[in-house]
């Protein structure tokens, strides 16, 4: 067995990294190679003396830290979801509010001022007034139709010669 | 049920709301997660912070956690992930640790005054043997040798190859042999 292939798989096979049938090789190897085999007690020494590092115990209030932590966390997230759509909720209610009573305002506004116009136009309408105005209208109906009648005398007369050259006329003759 | 089994099937209550299922999460994890940081970093309080800090993202990643690998090796990997940060930190910072792991602590009676010293001597050119290791060499050695992960877990953890974490290993191993003081048989 050649005892570079056995080095460089030494540190596998102490971690029983290697499969049954390189186990079996390097094992083998170690039997009779007592280089190779300096060589794992080397390496495996060094592995096994991490074993005096041991484990620290956590600090008893760190496992409530965490817990405190993501309980934090777990109301943030529920106030990122809240928040947004309360104040969509809260800018919603108030323009519905102050738009209705805005439009509710200007209605009053409106339905006072016709009132009042309604109360001006009764006081300072009479009787003779309007007769005088339907005067005038029909006054100025009369001129219109004079003025129509003035235009159709304007218009040209046409000869029946000339009106049977028209394309209606020919058609007519 | 598996561990794996079971943390997945946790994660899955933590998707819908079950606070109590996170709780035993934190329980069956923190102190893995907590030794890895601080052996590490070489500092209580910098692995207190990561250890919060890597649940808090377990809770949030919790509405998108999808079981593609095993639960530890994702723990694993984000706790890594966040332990290079920190060094990064320093680094940047200029911040010297105050390393916690220098205090001495008080020997226990079942042993010999004089194999007490002799253990604590060796504990202590082990600690700084793995201090001395390159991060990513001390990385691979912690997941391998603390916690028992196999070659293929920590290359994936690693983001390399498995050829890649035996390298790894075998170089750690042979820097640990030589800090320490352990001499082949050739060289005595």
């Amino acid at each position: 067995m050649n005892c570079e292939w056995v080095r460089n798989n030494i540190s596998a096979y102490i971690d029983h990294e290697l499969s049954e049938y390189q186990k079996e090789m390097v094992r083998s190897h170690l039997l009779q190679c007592p280089e190779c085999k300096a060589e794992f007690n080397r390496l495996s020494m060094a592995w096994d003396s991490l074993k005096l590092w041991e484990d620290k115990q956590p600090p008893l209030y760190l496992k409530e830290a965490i817990i405190k932590n993501a309980k934090k966390e777990k109301y943030s997230r529920i106030l990122h979801i809240f928040v947004p759509v309360a104040a969509v909720l809260v800018i919603t209610f108030v323009t519905v509010f102050f738009y209705s009573r805005n439009e509710q305002q200007t209605r009053k506004a409106l339905m006072s001022e016709n009132k009042r116009s309604l109360k001006i136009e009764s006081v300072k309408l009479d009787e003779n007034e309007i007769i005088k105005n339907l005067q005038l209208i029909e006054e100025q109906e009369f001129f219109e139709s004079v003025e129509i009648l003035r235009t159709i005398e304007y218009l040209p007369i046409i000869e029946e010669d000339d009106y049977k050259k028209t394309s209606i006329g020919y058609f007519l003759a | 049920m598996e561990n794996n089994d079971i943390d997945i099937e946790l994660m899955k209550k933590i998707r819908n709301e079950d606070f109590s299922a996170f709780e035993e999460l934190v329980t069956r994890h923190y102190h893995s997660v907590f030794n890895l940081a601080n052996r590490f970093l070489y500092n209580t309080a910098d692995a207190e912070d990561i250890t919060q800090e890597v649940f808090l993202r377990v809770f949030r990643a919790s509405k998108s956690y999808t079981a593609k690998a095993k639960f530890s090796t994702w723990l694993y990997t984000i706790t890594k992930n966040l332990c290079f940060n920190e060094l990064r930190r320093r680094r940047s910072a200029n911040i010297v640790s105050i390393e916690d792991e220098m205090i001495p602590e008080i020997p226990s009676t079942a042993e010999s005054p004089a194999s007490e010293i002799e253990k604590k001597e060796v504990r202590g050119r082990v600690l700084d043997a793995v201090k001395a290791l390159p991060e990513n060499l001390r990385i691979a050695v912690l997941l391998l040798k603390y916690h028992g992960l196999s070659y293929e877990e920590v290359a994936e953890i690693l983001g390399c190859t498995v050829n890649a974490v035996k390298l790894r290993i075998h170089r750690a191993k042979d820097f640990l042999a030589k800090s320490i003081g352990y001499l082949s048989e050739e060289t005595k």
